[in-house]
């Protein structure tokens, strides 16, 4: 009888202990607030961000952003750190509901984030809060919508995306090549056919083009002078001039630069593995074996690349800069789930015109990770005994944060940096598409079928490693199969329309 | 313990008293059942509510609405599946892969099984147990480095230390399909068969000790013993493994098919599988009700299989069957 007695409250406990587990855990309290005695409740405000690597003194940076967020907004920050491709990790937080207002959007997510409702339209929240963000963008703050949803705040950063080649100036040297002031002597990326044939000479060991598969001049999907208005099926060849939309895989560019995949991989320039590999150029050159990497590429990338390899750098920018929508693919979006999208949208505003939020997010805590070098606190660089090896905080992705032009500028770029930005994508060609993007919410069976094809055969054939000749064909069979036409021309009268109305 | 070896004994009695009976019975069985109770609560919560959710296939899904006020979208998500050109090659490698698997995994395991416990010395033998296990307990992250190590085309082992001295020319063997098949069924085996092998020593060390010694008396050699008590005695055993990995067939090992074979095109051919398209085709998209849907396919596929071959194993020697 005893023993029947235990075993009922045994297994009472036990279901008391599991429902115990399902309880709501308590909200971690922040002492802070209680200094200032606000009459409002700080509002939690949680933003999603990407980080390129882990640094040890990630903790401190991330209290010190919490502060100020606390002092200027009477809000309690949240940090959820990403690593820097975050679709999956967002898509969890988006689907599962998890508590988030900010986040980072990530490049060609728009369309399926709006279809399944992640995101808020910021159009009616801009109303109210949108000082800081029009400042830096004037009438072109809400550019970044589809069919009137305004999905995402653009990122403040170069308005085209333009394919470059990030050389090794030393080698170059060492080879007695000189490719002039800022590539001045080279046109196509044919002229860089002897150069990788003199490097692969003078140092057989060396891998001469190598990086991540995403990034090769025949596998990226961004940039390359065309504008692709949102996704690979069906894109403009000439964008300033006209509107036809065609495919790029069939397209003389594309063929182009396959071919000349072709010739260095069968010539034993590019890296073998190259269809596989993950780790991007920057982190194979700063290893010390890689001679040139593709990049994406803007005013002064050559001093973003020396600071990221550790070796002088030269950037062969061959495409023609063309502002276009690609780069309003990404931006800062507000999450369906916030609890309160005003007060998401007041935060989101007050990162476009906090210099010291932005500061400490992609430099870290000044004194400690970065200090002021000149008298108008403009130029950046390591404090005294800092290098980049031992520095506790130092994202160095300006790409990827709300403004980074308003956060101190590291040394070895021109201190006007901001104008010559400014100016850049001021002048540059302007996309007829630019501001348009195709909704493809009532194609996603196709679409889905053409990304997976996409997937089987546009790094093979882009790094080299298969035979052109007959790949190609195959692909667009295939594309053709599954049907690319259908989007093409669901695209065309979608664009066409928009023309119209946006004469 | 003592109580259910009682529990089965009074069967046929009048009404009145065997209700009585019943009704004590129950009283008594009340701890068991409690604990019983929180099991049944898991289950409940974590793997039948859930299920519910299943409808998220025939809908077209919207966060904000939520699963099952979403609009109905009836067999729209499926189309994905079918459409393509690559559906047979995707569901013919899933089978293929997951029958051979099965195959090997279930002949190796039994081997390495009556290997092991021939074995005499305690230390040996759980030393060879362990190394044929350890395999399955690590990342298929750690895996697909491992046979990068091996394979790569620059650096690889293999190209480098094998080939290489002998004067034979390197292979890239991240976009040479042929070779594949048998890659991938040999790492397949070497991190999984241990975990079968565990399953099959278990039975072994089960098996009446007696029935080896009048073996041995009758003048049974080692490998009537193994073919005529050791082989039959596991039968249950491999038909209850067989089943549940009947059930998912349909399932591919994504890390396996994803992460081994370094994600490369050239190879999906025969690398590519349902789950690996599933991944690819709606990584950019983002369709919660497609994926789902695929998902829907494989559970339908591995019920009704393991249905079927439960029939078939009825038919053929009813007491192995499972249900």
């Amino acid at each position: 009888m005893k023993k029947r007695i235990a075993a009922s409250l045994l297994a009472i406990v036990m279901l008391g202990a599991i429902l115990a587990g399902c309880s709501p855990t308590a909200a971690p309290s922040n002492t802070d607030s209680q200094a200032g005695t606000p009459a409002e409740e700080p509002y939690d405000i949680t933003l999603a961000l990407t980080v390129g690597s882990d640094y040890p003194d990630q903790d401190e940076v991330t209290q010190a952003m919490k502060d100020l967020v606390l002092e200027e907004l009477n809000m309690n920050l949240n940090l959820v750190l990403l690593p820097s491709s975050p679709e999956q990790q967002l898509m969890l937080m988006l689907a599962g509901g998890e508590e988030l207002d900010v986040l980072p959007l990530p490049p060609s997510a728009a369309m399926s984030y709006i279809s399944n409702g992640y995101i808020q339209d910021l159009g009616p929240l801009m109303e109210q809060h949108s000082e800081n963000i029009r400042a830096v963008y004037g009438d072109e703050y809400d550019v970044a919508s589809i069919n009137g949803f305004v999905y995402a705040v653009p990122i403040n950063k170069e308005r085209d995306y333009a394919g470059g080649m990030i050389m090794r100036k030393d080698i170059l040297d060492a080879c007695g090549i000189d490719v002039g002031e800022n590539c001045s002597k080279l046109e196509t990326l044919d002229d860089l056919t002897p150069i990788f044939a003199a490097v692969h000479e003078k140092f057989p060991d060396m891998v001469v083009f190598g990086g991540s598969y995403t990034y090769t001049p025949a596998s990226i999907y961004l940039g390359r002078g065309i504008d692709n208005l949102g996704n690979e099926y069906g894109v403009l060849l000439d964008p300033a001039n006209d509107t036809k939309l065609v495919n790029w895989f069939e397209s003389e560019e594309y063929l182009h630069r396959v071919e000349l995949m072709r010739e260095w991989y069968l010539a034993g320039y590019v890296q073998k593995d190259l269809s596989t590999s993950t780790d991007s150029g920057t982190a194979q050159m700063r290893a010390g074996n890689l001679f040139c990497d593709f990049d994406l590429v803007k005013p002064y990338r050559e001093v973003e690349a020396e600071q990221a390899t550790g070796y002088p750098c030269v950037v062969f920018s061959f495409d023609e800069p063309i502002k276009n929508g690609c780069t309003l693919g990404d931006g800062w979006s507000i999450a369906s789930q916030s609890k309160d999208p005003e007060k998401a949208m007041e935060f989101l505003d007050w990162m476009y015109g906090s210099a010291e939020f932005m500061n400490l997010w992609n430099w870290g805590i000044e004194g400690k990770h970065w200090e002021y070098i000149d008298e108008e606190k403009i130029l950046i660089d390591y404090p005294e005994g800092v290098t980049m090896d031992t520095v506790g905080y130092h994202q160095n992705r300006g790409w990827t944060i709300p403004n980074q032009y308003i956060a101190g500028i590291w040394n070895g770029n021109p201190s006007d940096l901001a104008q010559v930005m400014d100016d850049y994508n001021k002048n540059m060609t302007v996309s007829k598409g630019y501001g348009f993007f195709f909704d493809g919410s009532e194609y996603e069976t196709e679409l889905a079928n053409l990304d997976a094809i996409r997937e089987k055969y546009v790094y093979a054939i882009g790094s080299g490693a298969v035979d052109p000749e007959t790949e190609i064909q195959k692909f667009n069979d295939e594309l053709y199969a599954a049907g690319l036409q259908t989007i093409i021309d669901a695209k065309q009268a979608q664009f066409d329309e928009w023309l119209a109305n946006n004469q | 313990m003592t109580q259910s070896k009682r529990s089965p004994a009074a069967a046929a009695k009048p009404a009145a008293r065997s209700r009585q009976r019943r009704l004590y019975r129950l009283r008594r069985w009340i701890p068991a059942y409690l604990m019983m109770l929180p099991g049944l609560v898991y289950f409940l919560i974590n793997n039948y509510i859930p299920m519910t959710g299943l409808v998220v296939a025939f809908k077209k899904y919207n966060v904000r609405t939520g699963i099952y006020a979403s609009p109905w979208n009836g067999l729209h998500n499926f189309r994905f599946l079918f459409t393509t050109g690559d559906a047979v090659i995707i569901v013919r490698n899933t089978v293929l892969y997951n029958l051979a698997f099965i195959v090997v995994n279930m002949i190796l395991g039994i081997l390495l099984a009556i290997m092991i416990t021939e074995v005499k010395n305690k230390l040996a033998k759980k030393v060879y147990q362990s190394v044929i296990l350890f395999p399955f307990l690590i990342s298929i992250i750690i895996v697909s480095y491992i046979s990068f190590a091996f394979l790569s085309a620059d650096n690889g082992l293999i190209n480098r230390s094998l080939l290489e001295p002998l004067g034979k020319e390197s292979i890239s063997w991240y976009t040479e399909k042929k070779y594949w098949p048998f890659i991938l069924i040999f790492v397949n085996t070497w991190k999984t068969v241990g975990y079968s092998c565990l399953i099959y020593i278990a039975a072994i060390t089960g098996i009446d000790d007696s029935l080896y010694d009048a073996a041995k008396i009758d003048g049974a050699g080692k490998f009537q013993q193994i073919w005529k008590i050791t082989l039959p005695s596991l039968v249950p055993t491999i038909i209850t493994l067989g089943l549940l990995n009947v059930g998912r067939i349909f399932h591919a090992n994504f890390g396996l098919f994803y992460q081994v074979p370094m994600n490369s095109g050239s190879l999906f051919d025969v690398t590519n599988v349902i789950d690996t398209y599933v991944y690819r085709a709606l990584l950019k998209i983002g369709n919660i009700g497609m994926a789902s849907a695929a998902g829907f396919i494989q559970s339908v596929v591995g019920f009704v299989l393991v249905y079927l071959s439960n029939l078939i194993v009825r038919k053929l020697s009813p007491d192995d069957a499972m249900f």
